[in-house]
């Protein structure tokens, strides 16, 4: 009989190795988006009509549906490697380099899952757009001017294609290149690596299986996790769409942002559109500065209250804003119509 | 003896299951504080999780939508409707709806005769005279006059007097022609600005119907050559329409870049349909200093662009006002606008409406897992004060050698308080 201690170091093992499996995740959404990348095209007449073929065909629909369930997940296993770290306490110098190269990683992830949204180029695509890009842009532009060159430059005939590219190659480079900064100072990472680096001269001299590296638990425990994680991508896109909505017309708002940017909504039910400026980078520097409250002992400090208090919080208001009606914010930007 | 305050056989201290009491010489109180802690974190985030908070987000907010019959385009990221930018102006229509104006003159409306026009601001429902006004574009009152015909164009600004009314001295109306007065204005309190159209008949008040073609640019006046691109190239009635006013010397075609700021703005454009003598009045897009050192340093050109929507189709007449060396230079023109085909917002909602309705249920599923999960993770990970900490060595468990196989296989997280927080090394599993 397992005995409630041995189940919950099991869990423990696993969450140390979460960090791993995001690694797994991103191979995945490179590969299922460079195949999608041959079937997608960024020019704005030809657009959703690509995107309705791709959903039309059993095949692409697939590899959409795997690339869009796959964001889901690696958004949500980023998440929970996030509180691990969190509850682990990233004090001490490496730990807190490694927590803030994690954040910047954060960062561009967030606007990577922003960037695919626009790709979509359907009704939502167009409302985030407005809503996100082009608000946020008008806003900051009223304090720093040259903002505009930014609007204007992701506003032309080719912003789906800058998009694509920021999208598609510079935001996937500059995560793999945080990943391996990331790695420098983070002993997880160092650990979980060791077992490889063990291999890797044998095997060249062809001294040693390189099966032997599933010798050690943490790499079988990634295998399976990797192989469970998987399963259920596939089992998701098999039975789940991912969400395409009917072609955009533009002016107004008609749809809620997806699920990561509701506690933002939120917010901008109250105070209209300028949360949408204020409060991610605050919610960044909120994560950013829990080292600098995380003290070297033991028992939990404000470091980790600060986190769970501000997860919790952004949890609750996802919560309501998801629950509440849909509210427009922007459509003031229609011409004619006198600011509320 | 260990001292303990459970005595025998309760629950607690598991001699119920026939194992050993634990040596423990702390207090109960002591021992179960850790776990406590951790439920009562656990407690305090399902709570806070959505479960008791009050949604004000749900109950207060406010929508900001445009009137139902409002048609919309499609359009896609990147073509010109997408660009969505700030409000630059744009009244149409009379918007008397709270407030009226009522106009004085020195004797009847004669042609030719100049007159002192005096207006004065009432609110409709109690007709009581509004008397604090605030400036836009530096003015208090921006009065727009044209003939019947469309042919005279004025932009005055009346004096706002000391008794609340506006006064303006001296003004000649040309022609024995019906006259349109538009007033654009922000009484102090009503958060915004409202637009107020009388007419008035002058004389013989003949009235004379507009006549417009589209105009062929470029077109010049007082020195001045403009060139318009529209985006679309053929406006229309739903979705935007960018204006691109390229301006040059009359004489040599030379680009003109000296233009100042007038009225706060580079240059400002007013146009007026045919069909119903909708008012639009336009600013130049982008962002400009609003003080007034900073601004007057600025020159403008050759480019100026606008941006706005048509309410309905038909003949536009325009007039590009801009300030060169001093001199207030109106330029005219005509457009034409087509009737648009689109939709109206609720027949997008119900396109939109089933896979909006899949995604939210979606999302609430999504946090519920996201709740279960950080709970999960606060009770595997919170950091806990050692509880072993004030026990005497000799009733401390005995702790198997971290560089031993069983213990890299099967040992727990180590505590949060190693800094270093160095992994054990790991060792392959030999089975």
């Amino acid at each position: 009989m397992v005995s409630f201690q041995k189940i919950k170091s099991e869990l423990q093992q696993t969450g140390i190795v979460l960090g791993g499996l995001i690694m797994v995740l991103l191979l995945f959404l490179i590969v299922s988006g460079i195949l999608l990348a041959f079937f997608y095209s960024p020019q704005p007449e030809e657009t959703y009509s690509s995107m309705d073929s791709i959903m039309a065909n059993p095949i692409t629909a697939f590899i959409r549906n795997f690339h869009f369930w796959a964001s889901d997940l690696f958004l949500f296993t980023l998440f929970l490697h996030m509180t691990r770290v969190a509850l682990t306490k990233p004090s001490g110098k490496a730990r807190r380099y490694a927590w803030w190269v994690g954040i910047g990683m954060l960062i561009l992830v967030a606007a990577e899952m922003l960037l695919g949204t626009f790709m979509r180029g359907d009704e939502e695509a167009l409302e985030a757009y407005s809503h996100f890009f082009i608000g946020s842009t008008g806003i900051v532009a009223n304090y720093f001017p040259f903002t505009t060159l930014i609007t204007d430059f992701f506003s032309q005939h080719n912003a789906l294609f800058r998009f694509f590219i920021f999208h598609a190659i510079l935001i996937p480079f500059a995560l793999l290149s945080l990943i391996i900064l990331h790695g420098l100072f983070a002993p997880t990472f160092r650990a979980l690596m060791s077992p490889w680096k063990k291999v890797t001269e044998p095997t060249i001299r062809g001294s040693l299986d390189i099966r032997g590296v599933f010798a050690y638990p943490s790499v079988r425990k990634m295998m399976y996790l990797s192989l469970i994680a998987l399963g259920a991508i596939t089992v998701l896109s098999l039975a789940l769409p991912a969400p395409l909505l009917p072609p955009p017309y533009g002016g107004l708002e008609v749809t809620k942002p997806p699920w990561w940017l509701l506690w933002v909504v939120f917010f901008e039910n109250f105070f209209g559109l300028t949360p949408i400026v204020i409060l991610p980078p605050v919610l960044f520097l909120i994560f950013a500065a829990i080292p600098l409250f995380t003290k070297d002992k033991p028992g939990a400090d404000w470091g980790v209250y600060i986190y769970l208090i501000a997860t919790a919080l952004v949890i609750s208001m996802s919560f309501w804003a998801a629950l509440g009606p849909q509210v427009a914010h922007t459509e003031h930007f229609l011409q004619g119509h006198t600011e509320p | 003896m260990q001292n303990t305050d459970l005595g025998r056989g309760s629950f607690l201290d598991g001699s119920v299951f026939g194992r050993a009491k634990p040596d423990y010489s702390t207090s109960y109180m002591k021992r179960m504080v850790p776990r406590i802690r951790v439920q009562a974190v656990f407690l305090f985030y399902a709570l806070l999780c959505g479960f008791v908070i009050i949604p004000p987000g749900a109950v207060f907010a406010h929508g900001d939508e445009a009137p139902a019959e409002t048609l919309y385009s499609q359009t896609q990221i990147g073509l010109p409707d997408s660009r969505q930018g700030h409000a630059h102006g744009g009244m149409v229509g009379d918007q008397s709806g709270n407030f009226d104006v009522s106009i004085s003159s020195s004797g009847p409306y004669q042609a030719g005769i100049p007159q002192a026009l005096r207006f004065t601001i009432t609110k409709k429902a109690t007709g009581e005279q509004v008397k604090e006004f605030v400036q836009t574009q530096t003015k208090y009152l921006h009065l727009i006059i044209v003939s019947s015909d469309l042919a005279e164009f004025y932009h005055e600004h009346p004096d706002l007097e000391s008794d609340g009314t506006f006064l303006l001295k001296d003004f000649a109306f040309k022609r024995e022609v019906p006259y349109t007065l538009y007033f654009d204005l922000s009484p102090s309190g009503s958060g915004d600005d409202i637009l107020l159209r009388r007419d008035i008949g002058v004389g013989q008040n003949v009235y004379i119907a507009p006549f417009l073609k589209s105009t062929q640019f470029p077109v010049a006046s007082q020195g001045l050559q403009v060139r318009l691109f529209l985006d679309p190239g053929e406006p229309k009635t739903i979705g935007n329409t960018f204006f691109t006013f390229t301006l040059s010397d009359a004489a040599n075609g030379a680009p003109v870049s000296d233009l100042e700021a007038y009225l706060g703005v580079p240059a400002h454009l007013v146009m007026i349909s045919q069909k119903s003598f909708d008012y639009i009045h336009m600013h130049p897009s982008g962002n400009f200093p609003t003080d007034p050192v900073k601004l007057d340093a600025l020159r403008f050109g050759p480019n100026i662009q606008f941006q706005t929507t048509f309410p309905e189709e038909g003949f536009y007449k325009g007039w590009l006002q801009v300030l060169r060396g001093g001199n207030i230079v109106v330029l005219a023109f005509v457009i034409s606008v087509e009737k648009g085909t689109g939709l109206t917002r609720d027949q997008i909602a119900t396109n939109v409406h089933f896979v909006q309705a899949r995604e939210e249920n979606r999302s609430i599923v999504k946090f519920a897992l996201i709740t279960l999960f950080m709970c999960g993770m606060i009770l595997l990970f919170y950091p806990k004060r050692s509880s072993i900490s004030s026990l005497p060595p000799s009733s401390l468990p005995v702790v198997a050698s971290p560089a031993s196989p069983q213990a890299s296989a099967t040992s727990p997280v180590q505590p949060a308080s190693d800094s270093k927080q160095n992994q054990p090394p790991q060792q392959p599993n030999n089975t």
